[in-house]
Parts: C-alpha cells; sequence; structure tokens
C-alpha cells in the first residue's frame, strides 16, 4: 500500500515542496525515472480527488491517465518548480470535472454516489490493526461515501487535509484561498459529515 | 477574550487545529473546565478528527495502481534540455525606480488628503446600528416610503420611522450619536444635520463635538444643547427632557428653563415647560440596541436562539426570574414571535407579576391566536386580573384538547362563579371532581374554597361547615381565590380570617379587581 501522509511539520512540507522543484527540474533534464517517483508521491491525492468527482474507479483511473500525461507535457511551462503540488492539483481536478461533465451526458454517472467506490477500495484494504476491526470498518466506509457525497467545496479540502495532511495554509494555495475560507469550508464539511454519521447510527 | 457560547463550534475547531491565540486558548480552556456540553462536544469532534485521519488511511490506493497507470500510459519520451524559466536575479527597471514612485505617489495622495480635510462637508446621517426590520424612510425628494436597507443613503429631509419592535442608533457626521427607540419619528434638517425634529417616540443623543447648534424640534418645544447627553420622550401628548451629562435648554413660547445633569423637565402644548425634577433610570433598550445592533442578522439570529435556549433551561429549572430576564432579551430580536411572549407571560405569571404577566399575554395572543398555548397559569392571570370572559374562553379551548383534565373544569367553574354564573359553575366543579381535582394539592385546595364560598352564597351552613373543615392550614392559592377566603370569612363574622385573607389578597395582588373592596373591608374592620 502507498504511505498516506497524515502527520507532516511545516518544516517537512518545505523540504518535500523543495524536493518537487528538484525532481521537477531533473525530469526537464530527461530524467523519466524522476517524473515517476514525482508521481508515487502524488497518486493517493489525485487518486482520490478524482475519484471525489468521478464516483466511479475506473472513470477516475481513465482521468488519472489523461491527467498524468497533461501534467508531463505541460511540465515545460510551470514557472516555480517548488509548486509543483499545487500546478498538478488543479490539472487533476479540471481533468476530472471535464469526465464528470463527459460522462454526465452519457448518463454513466448517477447522481447519488455508486457503492462500487466502496467496494473496489475494500478490496485494496491490507491487515493492519485498524482494518482488522469489521466495526471500524464499517464506520470508515460509511464517512468514506459521506465525504464523496458532499460537494466539491467541501469534500476537497476534507481529502487534502485529513486524507493527505495537508495544512490549512497549503489547501488555501492550492485552492486560492485564504487559510480563514479554508478552516470555514473544513467546519462546514465536518458538520456535514457530522450531520449524516448520526443520523444514520440514529 | 471572552468566550462566547454561540461561537462554540468554531472555538472549539479553533482549539483542535491549534489555531486560536493563547489568550483565546485560556479563557476557552477554563470554560471547558465549567462547560459538560462544550467537553462532550469536543470529545465528539475528536473522534471524528480521528475517524477521519483514519479513514484516510484505510481508503488509500494499492501501488499495484500506480503501476497499472504507467503501464497504460507506458514509456514517456524524456525531455532533452529545457532551461526553466525562473525568477532572475537581475531586478527590472521599474523595479529599480519602484520606491521613487510609491514615495512620489505617497506625497501626492498626502498633499490631496489635506486639500481633502480642510473643505468643509456636510457629513452624511448613517444608521449605524439596528435592531429589528421596521426602520421606514420617507424619502424628502420622491414623497416615497421604503423599508431601510443596509447601506442606503439618508438625505438631509428624509424622514425615519421606527415601528413597533425596531430599534436604531444613528451617527450623525462626527456631531454626535441618536439612540431612536421603537414608535419614533424622526426628520433631519439644517445644514450639518445638527437640527432635527422629533414627532413621537423616544430618543437619546449624544454630542460628541461641541460648539454646533445641535436642536432639537418637538411640538411641544424646541430643544436647544447645551450638554453632551440628553434624553427626549414624547408621549400621551408629553415632552420628557431628561439631561446626563452637562446643560440642556428646553424652550417654547411660554418659556423656556435650563435643565442640568441629572434633572428632567416637563412640557405640553399651551404650557411653559415645568421646574426640572430629579431624573432616573431608562436605559436598557439603549444597551440591547448597542449590543445587538452591532451584530449582523445572522448573528443575531444566533443570539436570539442562544438566548431562548437559556430561558427554556432556566424556566425548566424553576429560576423563573432569570427565565423572564433571557426571554425579554429575545423580544428585543424577535418582538414578533408569539413564543418568546408567551414564554414572558408563564415567567412573569410565576413570580406573581399578574399585571405583567397579563399583558404578555395578550401580546402573544394578538400576533396569533391560534397556535396560542394555553394553560392554568395562563387562565389563572386572566382570572387574577379580572378578565373572566378572556379566562373562559381560554380554558374552553384547553378543555376541548385535554377533556379529562381537572384544572381546565376548575378554572371554568371560577371563571363562571366570578361572572355570577352559578349553576353552570356548579356543573364545572362537578366535573373538575369526576376528574379528579382531589388528587391535586394544589387545584384541591382552591376547589374546597370555591364549593365554601358557594355555600357560604347559598346560606347552607352544612354544606358550608364541611367544606371548611377541610382546608388545610397553608392556603397558599391564587389571589382571587383569598378574595373568596375572605368573603366567606365576613359572611361568617370571622374578622380575624377576613382581616388575614384580604391582607393577602393585597400583597399579592395590590392592583387586582378586588383592591379597591379589600381595601375598603380593611380600613372598616381597623375600625371595629
Amino acid at each position: 500500500m502507498l504511505s498516506v501522509i497524515t502527520e507532516i511539520t511545516a518544516s517537512e512540507r518545505e523540504a518535500k515542496r523543495k524536493w518537487d522543484g528538484n525532481q521537477v527540474r531533473q525530469v526537464l533534464q530527461g530524467d523519466v525515472k524522476a517524473f515517476w517517483e514525482l508521481m508515487e508521491s502524488y497518486y493517493p491525492v489525485f487518486y482520490h480527488i478524482a475519484l471525489g468527482y468521478l464516483r466511479q474507479p475506473e472513470l477516475a483511473e481513465d482521468t488519472l491517465q489523461e491527467g498524468v500525461m497533461a501534467i508531463y507535457q505541460g511540465l515545460p511551462g510551470l514557472k516555480d518548480p517548488d509548486h509543483f503540488g499545487s500546478w498538478a492539483y488543479t490539472v487533476i481536478r479540471r481533468k476530472a470535472i471535464d469526465a464528470s461533465n463527459r460522462a454526465r451526458k452519457e448518463k454513466r454517472l448517477e447522481s447519488q454516489g455508486d457503492p462500487t467506490i466502496t467496494r473496489a477500495l475494500r478490496s485494496f484494504s491490507g491487515g493492519n490493526s485498524i482494518q482488522s476491526d469489521p466495526v471500524k470498518q464499517a464506520q470508515y466506509q460509511q464517512l468514506w461515501d459521506a465525504v464523496n457525497r458532499l460537494g466539491a467545496k467541501y469534500r476537497d479540502p476534507i481529502i487534502l487535509h485529513y486524507f493527505h495532511g495537508y495544512t490549512l495554509e497549503e489547501i488555501g494555495q492550492t485552492l486560492g484561498l485564504t487559510a480563514n475560507a479554508v478552516a470555514m469550508r473544513l467546519r462546514r464539511g465536518r458538520e456535514a459529515l457530522r450531520q449524516e454519521m448520526e443520523g444514520k447510527e440514529s | 477574550m471572552r468566550f462566547f457560547h454561540f461561537q462554540k463550534d468554531k472555538w472549539i475547531l479553533g482549539y483542535l487545529w491549534n489555531q486560536l491565540t493563547p489568550s483565546a486558548r485560556e479563557a476557552f480552556e477554563r470554560h471547558l473546565e465549567g462547560c459538560s456540553a462544550c467537553r462532550a462536544q469536543l470529545e465528539k469532534e475528536k473522534n471524528l478528527e480521528s475517524l477521519l485521519h483514519e479513514t484516510g488511511e484505510y481508503m488509500a490506493p494499492e501501488k499495484e495502481g500506480l503501476d497499472d497507470l504507467k503501464a497504460k500510459i507506458g514509456p514517456l519520451p524524456p525531455y532533452e534540455y529545457v532551461e526553466i524559466k525562473e525568477k532572475s536575479s537581475k531586478t527590472p527597471l521599474y523595479r529599480q525606480f519602484a520606491f521613487q514612485s510609491v514615495a512620489v505617489m505617497a506625497v501626492m495622495a498626502l498633499v490631496a488628503l489635506l486639500i481633502w480635510m480642510g473643505i468643509p462637508r456636510i457629513e452624511p446621517v448613517k444608521v449605524d446600528k439596528l435592531v429589528g426590520k421596521g426602520l421606514l424612510i420617507t424619502s424628502i425628494n420622491t414623497g416615497v416610503t421604503k423599508p431601510y436597507n443596509r447601506g442606503d443613503r439618508l438625505y438631509r429631509g428624509d424622514i425615519l420611522r421606527t415601528q413597533p419592535g425596531t430599534r436604531a442608533v444613528l451617527k450623525v457626521g462626527n456631531l454626535g450619536t441618536i439612540w431612536v427607540q421603537q414608535g419614533t419619528q424622526i426628520a433631519f434638517l439644517g445644514q450639518e444635520n445638527s437640527e432635527f425634529s422629533v414627532d413621537s417616540g423616544e430618543i437619546w443623543v449624544q454630542v460628541d463635538r461641541h460648539g454646533n447648534p445641535f436642536r432639537v424640534h418637538t411640538p411641544m418645544g424646541k430643544v436647544s444643547v447645551m450638554g453632551t447627553e440628553f434624553r427626549i420622550l414624547i408621549k400621551e401628548g408629553y415632552l420628557t427632557v431628561a439631561c446626563l451629562k452637562s446643560k440642556v435648554k428646553l424652550e417654547n413660547e411660554y418659556g423656556n428653563v435650563i435643565i442640568n445633569q441629572g434633572w428632567k423637565s416637563y412640557a405640553k402644548p399651551g404650557m411653559a415647560p415645568k421646574d426640572p425634577v430629579k431624573a432616573s433610570g431608562g436605559n436598557d433598550w439603549r444597551n440591547q440596541v448597542d449590543y445587538y445592533g452591532k451584530q449582523n442578522p445572522e448573528q443575531q439570529k444566533l443570539s436570539y436562539l442562544q438566548l431562548m435556549k437559556l430561558a427554556r433551561e432556566n424556566y425548566s429549572k424553576g429560576d423563573y426570574a432569570d427565565a423572564w430576564k433571557y426571554y425579554a432579551w429575545a423580544s428585543v430580536l424577535r418582538p414578533e414571535s408569539p413564543r418568546v411572549w408567551q414564554g414572558m407571560g408563564y415567567s412573569s405569571g410565576h413570580i406573581d407579576q399578574i399585571q405583567r404577566a397579563k399583558k404578555e399575554f395578550l401580546a402573544s395572543y394578538n400576533l396569533d391566536s391560534d397556535s396560542f398555548g394555553v394553560d392554568w397559569i395562563c387562565g389563572s392571570v386572566f382570572l387574577d386580573t379580572g378578565d373572566y370572559s378572556m379566562a373562559e374562553m381560554m380554558m374552553r379551548r384547553m378543555i376541548q384538547e385535554k377533556p379529562q383534565y381537572h384544572g381546565c373544569w376548575l378554572l371554568v367553574g371560577e371563571a363562571c362563579m366570578a361572572q355570577g354564573q352559578y349553576d353552570e359553575a356548579r356543573n364545572c366543579y362537578n366535573k373538575a371532581w369526576i376528574t379528579g381535582v382531589k388528587d391535586c394539592e394544589c387545584c384541591y385546595k382552591r376547589y374546597l374554597i370555591d364549593m365554601a364560598y358557594m355555600a357560604s352564597l347559598s346560606g347552607n351552613k352544612a354544606e358550608l361547615n364541611a367544606y371548611m373543615s377541610k382546608w388545610p392550614k397553608d392556603l397558599s392559592v391564587q389571589s382571587f381565590n383569598w378574595c373568596y377566603v375572605a368573603r366567606t370569612y365576613q359572611r361568617l363574622g370571622s374578622i380575624q380570617g377576613e382581616r388575614s385573607a384580604w391582607y393577602k389578597y393585597m400583597k399579592m395582588n395590590p392592583q387586582g379587581p378586588f383592591a379597591k373592596e379589600a381595601r375598603a373591608r380593611l380600613d372598616k374592620l381597623e375600625n371595629m
């Protein structure tokens, strides 16, 4: 399983940004391996973001394919390689929105959450201590479905912050918002999640 | 820093995300020690926080996904050396002269500011704070009256009217501040908006800048300001002017008076102003509009909900005085809500503020008679204030909802008896007996008193003695029951019992419908 960044300090984030920049520079000097190393660190975020828009793993994978190609081709135009993360997020998000619009036209996308998301991801689950508890597993899946039912406005900050450890300031930079606005979105998103979870429990 | 409960969600998350300032964090931790609700919510939020983190970890995609992606994309063509257009270390020309150009612009702005400050101009009147939605403006230019919306500009000569339940704070340029009470009509005149006319209602004025001719015209006279803070009230044809700081001059065509700090004077049409007398109190609404007027409608809604919650909590604890206080504050924010007035009525009823309770019940009933909830306190309040037909009507409405509740039958019986309908009253008392009045201590006392009085009226001594023998020692009942106790003793010729009952009545309800009778009887008994 790919590691998911959960608890990362500001200095570690800064180091990660520098590392991103170096990788981009190496790619532009002909090192394709450096690109795949970069993708390995971003794949979980991109996958979750795309899945949030598309709700079907196979559509998300197709979109990621397009997105990763676009990122590779767009690298020479990137003005600040240290900000690769927020730029790449934007590329993936746009691709996901386009794909979702296309799919909606073709009526391939259901309006409600698709149970296949949970099913597909469940098959990935490994054997660590959290996942061996069936009650916990059910809770995770329920929460995961609830997150995916939120609008993108609240879903993306939750995915970035809770699933991938981005700080409020980083999400703000990525989404073009202030940290306070991100905090407000997180608060409202959590409120919606809490209501949904409590509603289901009762 | 103060912690406000209605913002608790923001504080709890701020605390969790380490975003509070040290003083705010300390204030919140202090609050947490004493608030179990906040502690419970914090715990809930922590659980959700960790559950979200764990979900992210659990739902992470497998590495094979990336390998599949690599396979689908295939080998990527490597870039031949691409130069990155990163920021140059050489400062561009426009940057080299940036400081000079900013400095020139700053000097120009300063000169423009100085010129602008030197030009005399009329500061507009602004609505600084507003509680309620009923602020109407009649435009001097078009004559059209429309509700005020935030940001509307007020012009000299426009007439402002606050409807019931609406209060406002006006800023008159840099001259001062005016607090406008509900039901007030005010218009701004004069060169610097420093003169205005008030036709009705109440205002408080605070003058910030001196040396300006600040004058208020009213139908009963003119108020010239020599001081800094004063209050004007026009009610029932009288003008009252109270001075809170420095001096105020009140004059009309018949004479004038100077009112000093802490004094007030009266005037009415066709009469010179009265000599000043000592003034006191009356600024509660000013504090309320200052506090809630700062809030936007969303915050006002939250404050209202918070106040209603506090009021209900205090009411259920039996702390009726505090419950009334919170309901009263809520009524400032939502005077149109019948629930608020009803809550005030019930709270007042419990603390024997009978006249006040009646006014509050009527306010609630007039706002929404269909959903007006009735119970025996409400019925008792109307009985205590002598409004028997209203009490009967309300309790009969309650009988339709709860025909098996003895309290309704008892109160209808009392209302009928007070109106002289003894047969109907007896029927109702019978119903009360059937529905179990005997099992309720407080109602049974009232039942025994009423039945004894009925027996004394009909001259049935055996029945009278039978009921009186069952009277408990502690006869704590409503005020009008004391009237019947007194009358029963009067018929029996017991001076001691009658005097004690009338005293009880006067203590509980000195403005009640039997107060005159009580006073007359007590005077007579003193001379016996």
